[in-house]
């Protein structure tokens, strides 16, 4: 792992934003952490996968790190370049080697253009020398790279399945041959049987491309399948992180291991003898998170000074956990 | 790896392998003059109004008189000679002063029909760029913008026409400018909000994503996408600029004679309504149904284009 390029390093990574109209009324003006100090690295050709429940703000640390929503505090590296200090030209030419695979694969297609404009808007953004000839063999190789018919290229985003969509929106990722992807819940909107087929088709991709993908998800199973290392986040905030058989079999922090009891198995005998550890309550509201760490109101390991100290960071680079009670 | 792949395959096969089994998809647009052309009232409209135009076009080359000459004969009795009469050749008879109210009335619709295009043609273009702009770009940008549309949108319009009268004089571009300056401004607050709800959406973050400059994006995403409400609006306004054109003309601040307009000649219709009622039945006839086509055009675009109809 630690042979291939490091691509992109955060440190202390925060996206805070702001609410409230402080301008009119003079109320004091509060912030919404959504992420708080995330640390992380990707390397050439792996996979991180992204956990945690809605709204602990996975997906903004993913647009953070294209600098799509700007973050508010720490460091971001791409290739040992400080991407923070990127003019904007600077970025619009970085662009090409790291893409954005999104969520609600219809919506991230222009309904006015065909999926032919909408794969080869990267390369008229970036390779405009091209020209409509080469463009277009482009698209049709790509697409038939990600299953989909070159002779349905005419046709509008409506007229495709979601499944069919989200292969357009990953050609569209793919044909700058980007060195990293950030997928943000590539494939929660999708039915189960097409999943598979997006996941095993990004994985495809990754081994032929030598691609660094950094996969968000709430989907438990699904990062499992695909992720290298994974990351457990909570209220914008880093939980457990690892290989994926450090925390996935060895899963030590206690909301790692609420999370992972909460998976459905599909073995109804299995299922009913295990025990589920629930979480009780809701999320709480990032505009005011509990002092100390965050995770305490709803951890079932919780002591008094959990309200007092910030969580202890343990362990090493293929695992470690921020917790006052359990350490590695 | 991937790109020795691309390489080696021939640009010349891939294209004609593809070539062979074509789908040609169909657009948003396609899709919705579809559904326009299933609107009965919508494309009868589009054939009425497509007809009344041709009658503007090429109407006054059937009249024996000029839309300004004076028929002396008829000029001692206008409202007894001056009587609507193919044997005349006054179709649609005569006004006060024995011109041909049927040349009038086409010349006439030239202008009214004009000024409803005009008008329109420039409430999208600036209204949309406008307000793409301003919605786009947001903050501060968005503040001025659109306080310089509502600081004009608060100077009365009547007061406008009336001063620009006074310092240039009656001439038939002034109306033409003034609703040039009022007309984009309902058109640009709708974009505006359009662009707001449209920001937002995924797509325009993926070409965000993607690197595509913020010029760009305006240009080939935002504004294709509020089209079709653009046009729903600007074919509704139609009617209102003919008809404001109408209310200047009424009130004698409008075109000067001999040229005239509908609402020239509606305005002098009226006056001697009792005695020549066909003075102000023809060119109300004509303007009448103008504005319903153009209200009849406009909802069926609204109901084709309706997205929620997808």
């Amino acid at each position: 792992m630690n042979s291939a390029k490091l691509l992109l390093k955060a440190r202390d990574l925060k996206v805070h934003f702001p609410v409230g109209n402080s301008w009119l009324f003079g109320q004091p003006k509060q912030l919404v952490k959504a992420v708080d100090g995330i640390d992380l690295e990707v390397y050439q050709g792996e996979t991180l996968g992204v956990v945690g429940e809605s709204g602990c703000g996975k997906s903004t640390l993913a647009r953070a790190l294209l600098r799509l929503i700007e973050p508010t505090g720490g460091t971001l590296q791409w290739c040992g370049e400080d991407m923070l200090a990127f003019s904007r030209k600077q970025l619009i030419a970085q662009r090409r080697n790291f893409q954005m695979i999104f969520q609600d694969p219809a919506a991230c297609l222009n309904p006015r253009m065909t999926v032919a404009e909408c794969i080869a808007e990267p390369l008229y953004t970036h390779e405009a020398q091209l020209s409509r000839k080469e463009i277009e063999a482009q698209v049709i190789q790509m697409m038939n790279r990600v299953g989909l018919s070159a002779s349905h290229r005419n046709r509008y985003p409506h007229e495709f399945s979601g499944g069919q969509c989200q292969r357009v929106g990953i050609a569209r990722a793919l044909i700058l041959k980007p060195q990293l992807i950030i997928c943000d819940e590539p494939v929660s909107a999708l039915d189960v049987s097409i999943q598979a087929q997006v996941i095993n088709l990004l994985k495809d991709v990754q081994r032929e491309m030598n691609l660094a993908l950094v996969m968000i998800a709430h989907d438990l199973s699904v990062v499992r399948h695909i992720s290298d290392r994974v990351m457990v986040m909570y209220l914008g905030k880093q939980m457990e992180s690892g290989t994926y058989q450090a925390v996935f079999d060895q899963a030590t922090h206690p909301y790692t291991k609420a999370l992972l009891s909460a998976v459905p198995i599909a073995d109804p005998v299995a299922s009913r003898n295990r025990k589920v550890q629930l979480l009780l309550g809701d999320l709480p509201s990032p505009m005011n998170p509990p002092s100390g760490c965050v995770f305490r109101t709803r951890c079932p390991e919780v002591s008094e000074h959990c309200a007092n100290i910030d969580p202890q960071f343990s362990g090493d680079i293929s695992h470690q956990i921020f917790c006052n009670n359990v350490q590695l | 790896m991937f790109s020795a792949k691309l390489n080696e395959k021939n640009l010349a096969t891939a294209v004609s392998q593809s070539l062979e089994d074509e789908v040609q998809g169909r657009s948003l647009w396609q899709a919705a003059w579809l559904r326009f052309k299933k609107n009965r009232a919508a494309m009868t409209s589009v054939y009425v109004l497509g007809f009344i135009v041709l009658c503007l076009v090429f109407g006054p080359m059937l009249s024996q008189f000029g839309h300004d000459e004076i028929d002396w004969a008829v000029l001692m009795d206008p409202y007894e000679l001056g009587r609507p009469s193919i044997a005349s050749g006054h179709y649609f008879g005569t006004d006060d002063l024995g011109q041909d109210l049927f040349a009038r009335t086409m010349v006439g619709g030239r202008l009214s029909i004009l000024v409803g295009f005009m008008g329109a043609v420039v409430a999208v273009i600036i209204g949309c760029l406008w307000g793409s702009i301003s919605g786009f770009v947001g903050g501060t940008l968005d503040n001025v913008m659109m306080r310089i549309v509502e600081v004009l949108d608060s100077i009365p319009f009547m007061f406008m026409v009336i001063l620009f009268v006074t310092l240039f004089g009656n001439n038939i571009y002034l109306i033409f400018i003034v609703i040039g300056m009022v007309s984009w401004l309902g058109i640009a607050r709708v974009v505006r909000g359009v662009t707001f709800s449209l920001k937002n959406r995924e797509f325009i973050e993926a070409a965000h994503s993607i690197g595509v400059s913020h010029w760009k994006i305006v240009l080939r995403h935002i504004i294709p996408n509020v089209l079709g409400i653009v046009m729903v609006y600007a074919s509704l306004m139609v009617p209102g600029f003919i008809m404001f054109e109408s209310f200047l003309s009424f009130l004698g601040l409008g075109v000067q004679p001999p040229d005239t307009s509908w609402g020239v000649l509606i305005s002098s219709g009226a006056k001697t309504l009792d005695v020549a009622i066909w003075q102000l039945a023809f060119p109300s006839l004509f303007l009448v149904t103008t504005l319903f086509c153009f209200n009849f055009i406009g909802d069926g675009l609204r109901d084709a284009l309706d997205p929620k109809d997808r």
